[in-house]
């Protein structure tokens, strides 16, 4: 992996014209070309023998969502307008080859209840690997424009080699696009691109493009203020920083505007609420006229942006006023950018994202957003790359494994059925008499530590460094 | 590499995918699953089925055609519960034919379709479908009772009544939910 590449063997000998491939990686890569062009077949093959083998019920759930889309030409507002679109137009592009059950039973109004009954029907269904597989495709083709833009961000051409390597191979990144089945390598794609072109100095593009990470996922809002905040540094005047500040703020602002128009325009899908069950489990959908999303009241249009924020995890217990811990280690993290000049790009990317991870109760696949940063700082620095070998372990265990059955045997489900009746590890660890949460807390609260690390080492590090 | 390389690389990049997605579907072959009835009403006798209503309301069922009509006329108040039930005939067992599959139409979005499942001798009066909609389209709706129930933290016992209803979500006038192809059903392979 540190090796460094033959002599002359990838090397285009002189004169020769260079071929279309090489145009594609930036100059300091170009000799490694066809290194890098067989770790990408490798890391295709591996994508693409894991694609169809597995998935998670949110799979299903969103096909099912993308159909109706497609089908009764209504959206629905779980996930943001921007994904219903994309992965209608993929499913459109294949619809020869896959299969008709779901889009018979939403056009036939049929509802099925409850989840694991939604989960076995479809997945025992002919066709469902290659519906799985269908799905995915997004995710493969942002998962290698993603490797490639990691090409670009680092100046030197052997550790950028190493990056991509460290890509290409990434279990976490395959676990939770293509075991998992969910869709964060798109809005993480548009966060990296946000950043190279903040360090390429194109602030407005690098605005437009957190936006369109934002809207797919809101996280992507988290850059913002900080970059903002730097940018506007560096003009002298009260009114430049205002006009700045404005047009800045405002760029990132539009992709959302537009998701705000789309949702408007296209007729919302009425899922019935079922409220027999309301206050026994989570409750999604509309009652009259009343939208309930997982048992709250709600504006429909609203629920995309509200769903993917933080939880808070902390209660003094004795005042309803209560610190928002994440809030108020981002509000420092922006002192932080106002007193001290001198950041980093990618610090001002991890720094929130880091505070997030360690405040909130994150999804699994929440992790997925600060990957390409972790193995971009591995590729750097070994120290950095120990600390990547650690994470790694220390996140299946206690991030995967917490979710017991429902992040390990049941993704097998679409290949072998019974799978959806596995134990999961927490059920493994109770029954031979282990207490499985406790285990998984243990795994938990280090990974914990593991994500605090990385923390103190980038305010130590990189606070000096220039930008 | 050269363009005609690059390109047969993206045919062989579209050809493996494909012959590997063929052969899954030969080594691991789905077979479908489908609900096989164990206990069906198709029909809505009258002389099996009783309405029954909270408050006084000029209230209706009948039954033409496989489809159980139950309305009331005039102004009904939001809360009015209306509804057929069914007390006899329901010997089968429901741990077997757990998943209930029903068809429903509602005349608006003001009224709810409402199921509900008694059981241990008629003590647990368990609500397990209360929905409203908003169109005059059948829906198909197919509940996992077990499941349900379970949830509920209901007993799971003999079937005692099944109730087809509606409630009244606003006040209004001229209600009626339709109800067709009652059944109780396993699951198993086709």
């Amino acid at each position: 992996m540190f090796s460094e590449p033959a002599k002359g063997k990838d090397d285009p000998p002189g004169g020769q014209e260079e071929s279309l491939l090489s145009r594609i990686f930036p100059e300091s890569v170009r000799p490694y070309a066809s290194t890098l062009l067989k770790w990408a077949i490798a890391g295709f093959l591996i994508r693409i023998v894991v694609m169809p083998l597995f998935a998670h019920e949110d799979v299903i759930t969103n096909a099912l969502q993308t159909y109706t889309l497609l089908e009764k030409h209504q959206i629905y507002t779980f996930y943001p307008p921007f994904t219903y679109l994309l992965f209608a137009s993929v499913y459109a592009l294949f619809c020869p080859f896959l299969p008709n059950i779901l889009p018979s039973g939403i056009l036939s109004n049929t509802v099925f209840w409850p989840v694991p009954l939604i989960q076995v029907l479809n997945v025992s269904q002919p066709g469902i690997q290659t519906l799985v597989f269908v799905s995915k495709i997004p995710m493969l083709v942002f998962d290698f424009a993603l490797g490639l833009l990691l090409l670009h961000m680092l100046d030197d051409g052997k550790k950028a080699v190493l990056a991509f390597k460290l890509w290409m191979l990434c279990p976490i990144s395959i676990f939770i696009s293509y075991f998992f089945g969910q869709f964060d390598v798109i809005p993480t794609f548009f966060m990296m691109l946000g950043l190279y072109l903040f360090k390429t100095h194109r602030i407005k593009w690098s605005m437009l493009s957190l936006g369109v990470c934002a809207a797919f996922k809101i996280f992507g809002l988290l850059f913002v203020p900080a970059l903002v905040l730097v940018y506007i540094g560096e003009h002298r005047s009260l009114a430049s920083k205002l006009k700045h500040l404005i047009l800045t703020s405002g760029i990132s602002l539009i992709p959302l505007f537009i998701s705000g128009i789309v949702a408007l325009i296209i007729p919302l899908y009425f899922e019935p609420a079922n409220m027999a069950l309301l206050g026994k489990t989570e409750v999604n959908g509309f009652w009259g006229s009343i939208y309930y999303n997982r048992s709250q009241v709600m504006n429909p249009l609203l629920t995309w942006l509200t769903y993917f924020g933080f939880s808070t995890n902390s209660n003094t217990g004795v005042s309803s006023t209560v610190p928002y811990l994440f809030v108020a280690a981002y509000a420092l993290f922006l002192f932080g950018v106002v007193f001290w000049k001198k950041w980093s790009a990618e610090s001002m990317f991890m720094v929130p994202l880091l505070t997030f991870y360690i405040f909130t109760l994150a999804h699994p696949q929440w992790f997925f957003w600060i990957l390409p940063l972790l193995i971009l700082m591995a590729a750097e620095h070994r120290d950095w790359f120990k600390l990547y070998l650690i994470f790694t372990p220390l996140y299946f265990v206690s991030s995967v494994f917490a979710q017991n059955e429902h992040l390990t045997s049941n993704l097998l489900s679409p290949t072998i059925l019974q799978a959806y009746y596995w134990p999961g590890p927490i059920d493994l660890l109770n029954n031979i008499g282990v207490p499985g949460n406790n285990v998984i807390n243990v795994f938990y609260s280090i990974f914990t530590a593991t994500l605090v690390m990385y923390l103190v080492l980038i305010i130590k590090t990189r606070i000096q460094e220039p930008r | 590499m050269k363009r005609l390389e690059l390109a047969a690389l993206c045919l062989l990049l579209i050809l493996v995918p494909t012959a590997y997605l063929n052969a899954l579907n030969r080594l691991f072959p789905h077979s479908d699953l489908k609900f096989y009835p164990g206990w069906l009403d198709s029909s809505f006798q009258a002389d099996v089925w009783n309405l029954g209503y909270d408050r006084p309301v000029d209230a209706n069922m009948s039954s033409e055609n496989g489809v159980l009509k139950i309305s009331a006329v005039g102004n009904i108040s939001s809360g009015t519960l209306v509804a057929a039930q069914r007390w006899i005939g329901l010997d089968f067992n429901m741990s077997e034919f757990r998943y209930l599959k029903v068809s429903i139409m509602t005349s608006g979005i003001t009224v709810a379709a409402r199921i509900v499942i008694w059981t241990d001798g008629g003590k647990q009066i368990n609500v397990v479908l209360l929905k409203t909609y908003n169109d005059k389209d059948w829906h198909i709706e197919i509940l996992d009772v077990i499941y349900t129930l379970n949830v509920l933290g209901a007993s799971t016992s003999q079937l005692s009544m099944i109730e087809l209803s509606w409630q009244q979500v606003a006040d209004g006038s001229n209600t009626t939910v339709y109800y067709s192809q009652l059944s109780f059903n396993s699951l198993e392979n086709a």
